[in-house]
């Protein structure tokens, strides 16, 4: 499936980049959407023009059910896919994909289900749709109008498909875990115990105070070297740090250590960096948030 | 939502030469519930700028129904990806039309007379003529419009429609370079005018590339899955029957109703989930499915929301047969083979129910002292603390409304069984819910899962059913401590329920009971009801909750930290008797609207916002009202005269509300009483004598009931009237004069006590209406 998505898409004129080395929550996070999305002033015309897809192993702590739930994990993947400009045919393209990976459009329910997209920590929001198959969620269908509280000129599409998902409905299968990874190999045979190990570490195991240090260290970080920043790609290693506040907030967050009214002030401070970092990338002032 | 009007008749009566026009506004998915609303503003705007245009009488592009049959028959169309109207007669052109411009006021400064006659291109004030009106004279000026062309103007007329709607939309995009917005990518626009397609276009904008447009076209699109080619569009006929050709339904009631043949028997309040399916799907085919017993043995609302809310699935339980039927609305075309897609459905709608169950099990294996543990965890308001905190400023609160209610209500007793200890579990559990992860995923549950995770005892029943008193604490708790860090409810906006805690305060205390049909005489039958509750003192209670907020160390917006009674805690009650407005005019439709407000617009002395006391006095006042209008007119005739000129310039004012901040203006000072012997008439005299209890102060008065008082002033009319008759109040000796005054003014200040009278209508118009239709 990811070969065949990726075929098609790399036919389409994407670059097909590899996963990024960091935690994170989403494909969107990937520098390559995240920061690409902008576009500076004095950008080449690859810029922009940018088109580029890739899978992302995702991890969101708080999603982990120690692979007891058969419908949820803390880790799993996403295809995502950025277009910049937005096509004209964006829509069409997309369902072209779905058929190269066996649903049929004409077989199937497939809709368009309002949903404007927002990513708080992120500073990131943009409209567009949950696309559903039979009433299932298989992608997120985005046009961004935001990043880093920045505006996206021009406007790029962004597609986000749920791989576990489309694999589990392709292969009619009713748990993540029992989804047939080869021949021999099912999801759960390689997936299980890491779930569990997980389950546990960001539930039970974390030290919060620790993580809590490493926050504000990265936190800091990622603001020096925003501040010290001389070129637009010195944004990258600053974003680097963003998204390890991110990561570690969401495992605090898990661990059930963000009181809920502290809960704002976390998401605002990783908002700040990825705000920092967006400014770096285009070469614009930051702006100080009101708290 | 067709109509034929007298203006497209009279258009054909002219035999003016009409011809028809459909314009589609052509995107990518729209949001369902923009749908109908864009269609509507497209009809609004299209009519109002070509009556414009043409010269025709002005519309109001306020209101769809005064814009309907201005071009004939008109017809909205809406589906996720198009908004459409037609109208089936437009004049093929215009006539030959004056127009009057209305320029400034002739008073008007120079600039603003001068850049009117700039503008028009007029050398002097001589060219205009003068219109006068209301305010005075304006210049004005008559400008010829030659005949023009329908096609000609149409395509400007579209556009400025389309960039108009732009600036309308509550939620807009950008899309690729373009600076254009649209709620979603804008594919295209179809016009067609008799026959033809009509020249014009939008601009997009653009930044990176050059400025790009869109042209008008007269093809337009099937769904988006089943036809491939685009199609030209011709007449009205030609558009709707092509387009259903092409799978797609243009009229929005027309699949509504498709959707209702197929779906049976589903109770009313999934209406919305069907009109929501009904904008999902452009020609819809209605795939039906089932499930049995495995997911029956969850909470109803737990299914209710993973189908209707999550799956937008219309759903039908039958416990008897252990059998849920459920209805997917799919988006497939009719010949095509729908079982994949019946299948794919039924197996998400099983993994989305085994997911919830999954969840709802775990949950109930967590010991219940955990789930309560995590309330500390969980916000109830950023400024107020956790559900915990919550939690024990409720607890604190029951023994002292319990107390309350137990000192002023005889009827009132509670079980021993209800002490303290059950209390406190029974607030924690009622919020344990909140904890759990099938909360978090289906927030609006909370109720109802809580419910399913307690454990059953044999004191779960109330001794008195009819007051919830955790619930009644919790709900003052709420309002009261929301109030006090600045939340409001204001129009439709109430964030935090304000109005629903309100409501839920009066609900427990106070019960409309229906005790039997009468006939009020006027073959008008109707419900008679009594009202029995309990008599809480509001102010006192929401005095103690302040202060148990601050023992909290939680800072309030009040002036001082240091609460004392009838300090604080009354402002909130003007917004409670507000909802007993509302709570009186649902449960009694008999009593006199007039008298709800006179009794609960400023509550009068009426201790402690006692709502059973309030409901009481609006019944009787508005029974007493009912009988004959003697108070109004005693009222406003005692009104009229205390506030008319005793001396010129000098303003005498006694309405209840003057009474009420003690400005007796003038000369008459509360304490004064009229004196006896100044009396001349025997009006005068038998007045005093007969209504000397209510001018006097006294137990004669005090111990009346209220309904003796508004009876005995009600008695006085006849009296009233032979003293009006008889005694002038305005003669020449002042000391008279004030004594006469006096004795008017005594009697007067007693309305103020019982009601605000300003607010009765001289007439009761029900009755009148009642009346008419008795005689009738």
């Amino acid at each position: 499936m990811i070969l065949t998505l990726q075929k098609y898409w790399a036919q389409q004129g994407c670059v097909i980049l590899q996963p990024y080395d960091m935690e994170v929550g989403a494909g969107t996070f990937h520098w390559a959407t995240a920061l690409k999305a902008l576009t500076p002033a004095n950008a080449t015309e690859q810029d922009k023009k940018w088109r580029a897809a890739y899978v992302q192993a995702c991890r969101r702590p708080a999603d982990g059910r120690y692979g007891e739930n058969p419908n949820r994990l803390q880790h799993y993947f996403q295809f995502q896919v950025l277009l910049k400009p937005s096509p004209k045919d964006s829509q069409e393209l997309y369902l072209e994909s779905l058929k190269e990976i066996g649903i049929k459009v004409e077989e199937h329910d497939i809709r368009f289900v309002e949903d404007d997209w927002e990513s708080p920590t992120l500073g990131a929001k943009g409209l567009g749709w949950e696309v559903w198959c039979n009433g299932m969620e298989v992608s997120q269908f985005t046009y961004f109008q935001q990043v880093g509280g920045f505006p996206c000129k021009p406007v790029s599409t962004e597609l986000t498909y749920g791989l576990e998902r489309l694999a589990m409905y392709l292969q009619e299968k009713e748990s993540i875990f029992e989804l047939q990874y080869n021949d021999n190999m099912k999801y759960g045979e390689i997936y299980t115990e890491m779930e569990k190990s997980y389950g546990r570490f960001n539930f039970e195991l974390a030290n919060v105070d620790k993580i809590r240090e490493q926050f504000s260290e990265s936190e800091k970080q990622c603001i020096e070297i925003c501040d010290k920043a001389k070129t637009k790609s010195d944004a990258l290693p600053a974003y680097d740090y963003c998204l390890k506040a991110s990561h570690l907030f969401n495992l605090l967050d898990a661990r059930g250590a963000v009181q809920q009214n502290a809960r704002p002030d976390y998401i605002l401070r990783v908002r700040q960096l990825a705000h920092a970092c967006c400014a770096v990338w285009l070469g614009e002032q930051r702006r100080e948030a009101k708290r | 939502m067709s109509v034929d009007t007298s203006s497209a008749e009279k258009l054909n009566s002219q035999n003016v030469d009409t011809a028809e026009l459909i314009v589609e506004l052509y995107s990518e998915e729209i949001p369902w519930r923009m749908q109908e609303p864009m269609a509507q503003s497209l009809a609004m705007l299209l009519a109002t700028e070509l009556a414009r245009a043409l010269g025709l009488p002005k519309l109001d592009n306020h209101r769809l129904d005064n814009v309907e049959g201005a071009f004939g028959k008109q017809q909205l169309y809406s589906t996720p990806r198009r908004v459409a109207v037609a109208f089936d007669s437009v004049p093929k052109e215009s006539k030959a039309w004056q127009e009057t411009l209305k320029g400034p006021r002739v008073a008007s400064p120079q600039v603003a007379v001068d850049g009117f006659l700039r503008k028009n291109k007029l050398g002097s004030t001589k060219e205009c003529f003068k219109i006068e009106d209301r305010k005075g004279d304006y210049y004005a000026i008559n400008i010829d419009h030659r005949s023009v062309a329908t096609n000609g103007i149409l395509g400007e007329v579209v556009s400025k429609v389309v960039m108009q709607m732009q600036k309308e939309l509550k939620v807009s995009m950008r899309f690729a370079d373009q600076s254009f917005r649209w709620v979603r990518p804008l594919r295209h626009i179809l016009v067609v005018f008799a026959g033809a397609g009509v020249e014009g276009s939008i601009n997009l904008g653009g930044e990176l590339d050059q400025q790009e447009k869109l042209d008008f076209t007269n093809r337009t699109r099937g769904a988006t899955l089943g036809s491939a080619e685009p199609f030209l569009v011709a007449s009205i006929k030609d558009y709707e029957k092509k387009l259903r050709d092409n799978y797609v339904e243009p009229i929005y009631e027309q699949r509504l109703e498709i959707i209702k043949k197929d779906v049976e028997s589903v109770n009313d309040n999934q209406n919305i989930i069907i009109e929501e399916n009904a904008c999902l799907t452009e020609y819809p085919c209605v795939l039906t499915g089932h499930f049995y017993e495995e997911f029956l043995s969850l909470p109803l609302g737990l299914i209710e929301a993973v189908l209707n809310h999550h799956q937008k699935i219309i759903y039908n339980v039958d416990y008897s047969t252990a059998r849920c039927d459920f209805y997917f609305v799919a988006n497939i075309s009719q010949t095509t083979d729908k079982n994949k897609a019946i299948r794919g459905v039924e197996r998400v709608v099983r993994a989305r129910l085994a997911d919830a169950k999954f969840m709802l099990e775990r949950d109930k294996r967590i010991p219940i002292a955990e789930h309560i543990k995590k309330l500390e965890e969980i916000t109830f308001h950023p400024k107020l603390g956790s559900i915990a905190d919550k939690n024990s400023r409720v607890k604190k609160l029951i023994p002292i409304i319990i107390s309350e209610l137990e000192k002023h209500n005889d009827n009132f007793s509670i079980s021993k069984d209800c002490n303290q200890a059950w209390f406190a579990k029974e607030v924690d559990q009622q919020k344990m819910g909140l904890a759990t992860e099938t909360v978090r995923e289906f927030p609006k549950l909370q109720e109802i899962i809580s419910e399913g995770l307690k454990p059953r005892n044999i004191f779960d029943v109330f001794i008195i059913p009819s007051i919830n008193i955790t619930e009644l604490a919790d709900a003052v708790d709420s309002l009261i401590t929301l109030w006090f860090v600045g939340e409001r409810a204001s129009g439709s906006s109430d964030p935090f329920a304000l109005r629903r805690y309100a409501t839920t305060i009066i609900n427990n205390l106070i019960k409309p009971r229906a005790v039997g049909k009468i006939d009020n005489g006027n073959n008008n039958e109707s419900c008679v009801k009594e009202s029995s509750g309990y008599y809480l003192p509001l102010s006192i209670i929401f005095d103690e909750i302040l202060n148990i907020t601050i023992d909290q160390g939680i800072h309030l917006n009040t002036n001082t930290n240091d609460v004392s009674r009838y300090y604080l805690a009354p402002e909130p009650i003007p917004f409670i008797t507000t909802r007993i407005y509302q709570w009186m005019r649902y449960n009694y439709e008999d009593v006199r609207v007039d008298c709800i407000e006179a009794i609960l617009i400023k509550p009068l002395n009426i201790e402690d916002c006692n709502i059973l006391k309030m409901i009481e006095r609006i019944k009787t006042l508005s029974g007493e009202m009912d009988k004959n209008n003697n108070l109004a007119e005693i009222y406003n005739r005692l009104q009229a005269i205390l506030s008319s000129d005793l001396e010129e310039g000098e303003p005498f004012l006694l309405d209840a509300e003057s009474y009420q901040e003690g400005k007796l203006v003038d000369h008459i000072e509360a304490k004064d009483l009229p004196n006896e012997k100044l009396f001349e008439k025997p009006e005068e005299k038998a007045l005093f004598a007969f209504a000397k209890d209510i001018i006097m102060e006294g137990k004669a008065w005090d111990e009346l009931s209220y309904q003796k008082k508004l009876e005995s002033l009600a008695n006085l009319k006849s009296l009233l009237d032979a003293f009006f008759d008889k005694v002038m109040v305005n003669v020449e000796d002042k000391k008279i004069r004030h004594n006469r005054v006096i004795l008017l003014y005594r009697i007067f200040r007693r309305f103020g006590e019982l009601a605000n009278f300003s607010k009765i209508h001289h007439k009761d118009l029900k009755q009148q209406s009642r009346q008419q239709k008795a005689s009738a």
